[in-house]
């Protein structure tokens, strides 16, 4: 309960003025929230000192309108922003704090690595290379480069553990570009809808101006441009005889440029939270495009059914309700596509491969050395990853359902 | 009585896909 006399401890918490509304929070619990201007005020106030009631005057005498502090400071309490009066506040998860990974890497070097003089660098490689393919398209890989024609399993299982090399790579460009905003991250591996994914979670990033965080949510991107950039080069420089390369590593090249680039067009599929979706949530000034989206389009399946909106969006500035609006038919296209290919492709290719695996499975190691160890590992690299993706995303469906049905 | 709005903004969590970027291409052709 806060009484007029009560004097709430208010943690410190960065703010970003931005579009007119202020986004506040705590890097280390990873809390952010976007308040109005006045909010921040009332805050400040009770940050030096003031009593709830002395706040609530000095608002009502400036803006002529009583507020509702228990309202207001219940809200902040439960996102660990503020401790109650007595210090018998109850933040819960909200104030957990964060376990950042690799904090240790110098803010000098990491703006070393994104700096000026690097940019013109990494420019430079992509710029070649792409001038490289404009003059002879072939050298780009397409998915034949995946094709072994010889120790498919062994290359196979080489290629995977580089590009899982080359995964981490791109989450440490991310940390690392982060870092040079002297902002800290952690790594994690997750699920978009059924995928698998490894992510970085830069959610800190709302603490620093919106034209700094493009970088780092760009960083991981320019990391795997610049090392298919390299590859490319390496296989130019091969085709014209300028360097040597055996042929097993020509082809593992290809491949891995291939895996590469087939990564950047994953962040083209911005109906999920990937890098390129957070790039256009940041330059349309959207808090929470995807949940805003998800909740316009419940509430427009109620309004069609005749039933009352269950989503209250009227806190929503008008300009983000357009793209919100604009962005549901992204959001609708995109899981139509990516549901036709889970019934059309991967349930059918999963079918396929449980059934190969019963029957090497069944017949064991006497009946063919070979086959029992390939379909092992293809099993390993393949199937798991993916009922793994299955299977977090099934969860987080039961709990969402959980969550509203008990809410 | 004056209510503020308060929106918690969303958390930023790039990713990559572990598997679906090669590997079932990978497997279908090679089968």
């Amino acid at each position: 309960m806060y009484t007029n006399d009560s004097r709430i401890s208010v943690h410190p918490f960065t703010r970003q003025l931005e579009n007119g509304e202020m986004i506040i929070g705590r890097p280390e619990t990873g809390v952010f929230l976007a308040l109005p201007v006045e909010a921040v005020e009332v805050l400040d106030q009770l940050a030096a000192g003031r009593t709830v009631g002395e706040v609530r005057d000095l608002f009502q005498q400036r803006h002529g309108e009583l507020l509702d502090m228990a309202d207001f400071l219940s809200a902040l309490e439960s996102k660990g922003l503020v401790q109650g009066p007595n210090g018998n506040g109850h933040p819960g998860a909200a104030s957990i704090p964060i376990r950042y990974h690799f904090t240790n890497v110098p803010q000098k070097l990491a703006q070393a690595l994104f700096g000026g003089t690097a940019f013109v660098l990494y420019g430079g490689l992509v710029l070649a290379a792409l001038a490289l393919v404009a003059l002879d398209p072939s050298l780009l890989p397409s998915q034949r480069a995946l094709y072994f024609a010889e120790d498919r399993t062994l290359k196979t299982l080489v290629l995977f553990l580089i590009s899982y090399v080359t995964i981490f790579n791109h989450e440490m460009g991310h940390l690392i570009a982060a870092r040079a905003r002297g902002v800290n991250t952690r790594l994690g591996i997750s699920h978009r809808l059924w995928f698998l994914v490894a992510e970085s979670d830069l959610t800190a990033l709302w603490s620093i101006p919106k034209r700094e965080r493009y970088l780092p949510l760009l960083a991981g991107p320019l990391v795997d441009a610049v090392t298919s950039a390299l590859l490319l080069l390496a296989l130019a420089a091969g085709h014209r005889s300028w360097l040597t390369l055996p042929a097993t590593a020509r082809q593992l090249a290809a491949a891995l440029c291939f895996v590469l680039l087939m990564r950047i067009v994953w962040q083209c599929f911005f109906f999920v939270r990937t890098d390129f979706y957070y790039v256009i949530a940041n330059l349309f000034n959207c808090r929470n495009l995807l949940n805003d989206t998800a909740g316009h389009l419940r509430n427009w399946l109620a309004r069609s059914l005749g039933r009352a909106e269950p989503v209250d969006q009227s806190s929503i500035p008008p300009a983000e309700m357009r793209v919100v609006r604009a962005y549901s038919i992204v959001w609708l296209l995109g899981r139509l596509l990516a549901y036709g290919l889970l019934f059309s492709v991967s349930i059918p290719f999963l079918i396929h491969y449980f059934t190969e695996l019963s029957r090497v499975l069944r017949t064991g190691w006497s009946g063919h050395e070979y086959d029992f160890v390939d379909t092992l590992i293809m099993a390993l690299i393949s199937v798991v990853p993916f009922l793994l993706g299955m299977g977090l995303w099934i969860g987080s469906l039961v709990l969402a359902w959980k969550r509203r049905r008990f809410a | 009585m004056k209510k503020f709005a308060i929106r918690e903004v969303e958390t930023l969590k790039t990713t990559v896909a572990l598997y679906t970027c090669g590997c079932p291409i990978v497997i279908v052709i090679n089968s």
